[in-house]
């Protein structure tokens, strides 16, 4: 029996992202205010629109599923993703905004195009690039929406992705960056005030943090360890190693993480941004992650029963808090958290994908002489095909929902990371260079997540550390082989060895 | 092993505890490192 007052609080959560796009869209006049919000985020506004590109489904559901699952080895993760906003900001935001500001950039497409002198070919790679990475991601994030929605209304699968896909999709539309970054502030705010309260509760109902841990010793000791050893251990210290790089530097160079740097009002806001973030973000993945250690006990206990589902492990935040809340209307504010979380990212990585391809495929390569409204309008109907190709990916998703928003983020990383710090930092990095670390990147990258997938070999890190190498190693090998570029183009890009231009 | 706090051994208190306060002293060096950018 569904409760009245949960639809009332989700449907007025609804409401209220939908009242944020109309007001958004008002402020839509061309396509600088419907990709960068005019570049005029303010110091919060951007803050939280880092935080809610970073926090994805697996924030909420995928960390503590991960956690019920392998425990304390899994930690590193809650370091490793609030540090990538940081990696983001000083690696890449600090200069990519100081030549935005001067080139007049609205995408990182059209960093490549101007520092490898390429404006078809390495642009249209990265960004065919950008829209696969993002719509297998936004598969898993689909699939953390429907989660919720099947859970709380018991719609069926397809339903609840179409339901969760039609709101996003609705305030996206009209309202772009606007819209997604003021939402994503209420988002972000939800999150952060109902994970403070919520994941207290749920470790409290298991009998408190350290009586958790010592519950988890007792069962198995090696769980408390801060790494796994021995025949078939999955978290390494290899793998952490891996994993490490993967999430900070991966979601680091993501196209919807890194176009947000270049939407900010003032270039100082790089300076407390990464700390602040990682605070905030800290720590709520790591409550997040300790409330899945919790949810070990009730299950064990036999306090929580998980669905029989082969995702089930993704369930146990959901579980935990309904067991640990009696009242109704708590279940329906915390639907409310974990839509957000999830939405927040999804509606980033929409107008990502509608922004790559009106932008740098059909007006910069297909139809340079496009009026800015007909772009503005390919945009739109662009992050509409995306919703409806991702639905159809997200009908059948993996056993774990982290793996599939993992094999996400190890593509992003195996593709982007080498031609970006090598075009900021490495004057001798040239535009063959480039293409081949890209498209080596993403090739060997899925090729070796196949390998995975499959169970054909066990590998000893994660899959994308080898997309990866294979980068570094096509952009240092064919760089040097090719001509470099001129000194002008590098002194206009602000190539070199240095952070901050002084 | 010992049972240093909270139920966990000191190792586990040890990596994850000091790679914490690492992150945050890097970055509150970053901020104090900047150089203001005029508007």
């Amino acid at each position: 029996m569904i409760d009245p007052l949960e639809i009332t609080l989700v449907v007025l959560y609804f409401l209220a992202l939908i009242g944020i796009g109309i007001w958004a869209s008002k402020k839509i006049q061309n396509m600088s205010d419907y990709v960068v919000a005019g570049r005029s985020l303010g110091f919060w506004v951007f803050t939280f629109l880092m935080i809610g590109s970073v926090c994805s489904g697996m924030s909420l559901l995928g960390v503590s599923g991960l956690g019920y699952k392998f425990a304390w080895p899994t930690i590193w993760e809650q370091l490793a993703v609030p540090l990538s906003i940081a990696f983001c900001i000083i690696f890449f935001g600090v200069k990519m905004y100081a030549i935005s500001k001067r080139s007049g950039f609205l995408t990182v497409q059209d960093y490549f195009a101007q520092r490898y002198e390429s404006q078809k070919t390495l642009r249209g790679l990265s960004a065919v690039a950008g829209i696969v990475v993002s719509m297998i991601y936004l598969a898993g994030q689909y699939t953390a929406i429907s989660i919720v929605l099947m859970w709380l209304f018991g719609l069926p699968h397809w339903v609840a992705l179409l339901v969760g896909a039609a709101i996003v999709t609705v305030y996206t539309v009209i309202g772009g960056l606007y819209a997604v970054a003021w939402t994503t502030l209420m988002q972000g705010l939800i999150l952060l005030i109902g994970v403070v309260i919520m994941a207290p509760v749920v470790i409290s109902a298991a009998g408190g943090f350290t009586a958790v841990n010592a519950y988890l010793s007792a069962l198995n000791p090696a769980s408390v360890l801060p790494w796994s050893t021995g025949t078939g251990a999955v978290f390494t210290p290899e793998y952490i190693v891996s994993f490490f790089l993967l999430l900070t530097i991966g979601l680091a160079c993501a196209p919807h993480v890194i176009n947000n740097v270049l939407a900010v009002k003032d270039a100082n806001y790089f300076r407390w941004t990464p700390l602040v973030a990682f605070i905030i973000y800290g720590v709520v993945m790591f409550l997040l992650k300790f409330a899945g250690f919790a949810g070990i006990v009730l299950v064990n206990e036999g306090l929580v029963n998980l669905p029989d589902v082969k995702n089930a492990s993704d369930f146990i935040f959901v579980y935990g808090v309904q067991h640990s809340f009696g009242s109704l209307a708590l279940w329906g504010i915390f639907a409310v958290i974990v839509l957000a979380a999830v939405m927040s990212t999804t509606d980033r990585l929409m107008l990502t994908i509608g922004t790559y391809f009106s932008w740098d495929i059909y007006k910069k390569i297909l139809k340079p002489d496009a009026s800015e409204q007909s772009v503005l309008a390919v945009s739109r109907i662009s992050v509409f095909a995306a919703a409806a190709v991702t639905l159809i990916m997200a009908l059948n998703p993996p056993a774990m929902l982290v793996w599939l928003i993992w094999a996400g983020i190890g593509i992003m990383f195996a593709t982007f990371a080498v031609p970006l710090l090598a075009g900021l930092y490495w004057r001798r990095a040239t535009r063959e260079g480039a293409i081949a670390a890209m498209s080596l990147g993403l090739v060997s990258s899925i090729a070796f997540g196949a390998v995975t997938y499959f169970r054909i070999a066990p590998l000893p890190v994660h899959f994308s550390l080898f997309g990866f190498v294979t980068a570094v190693i096509a952009m240092v090998a064919v760089s040097l082989l090719t001509k470099p570029h001129r000194e002008e183009i590098l002194d206009e890009t602000m190539t070199g060895w240095f952070i901050q231009p002084r | 092993m010992i049972q240093v706090m909270f139920g966990l051994p000191d190792i586990t208190i040890l990596a994850v505890g000091g790679a914490f306060l690492l992150c945050i002293l890097a970055l509150a060096l970053w901020a104090l490192w900047w150089k203001e950018v005029p508007q």
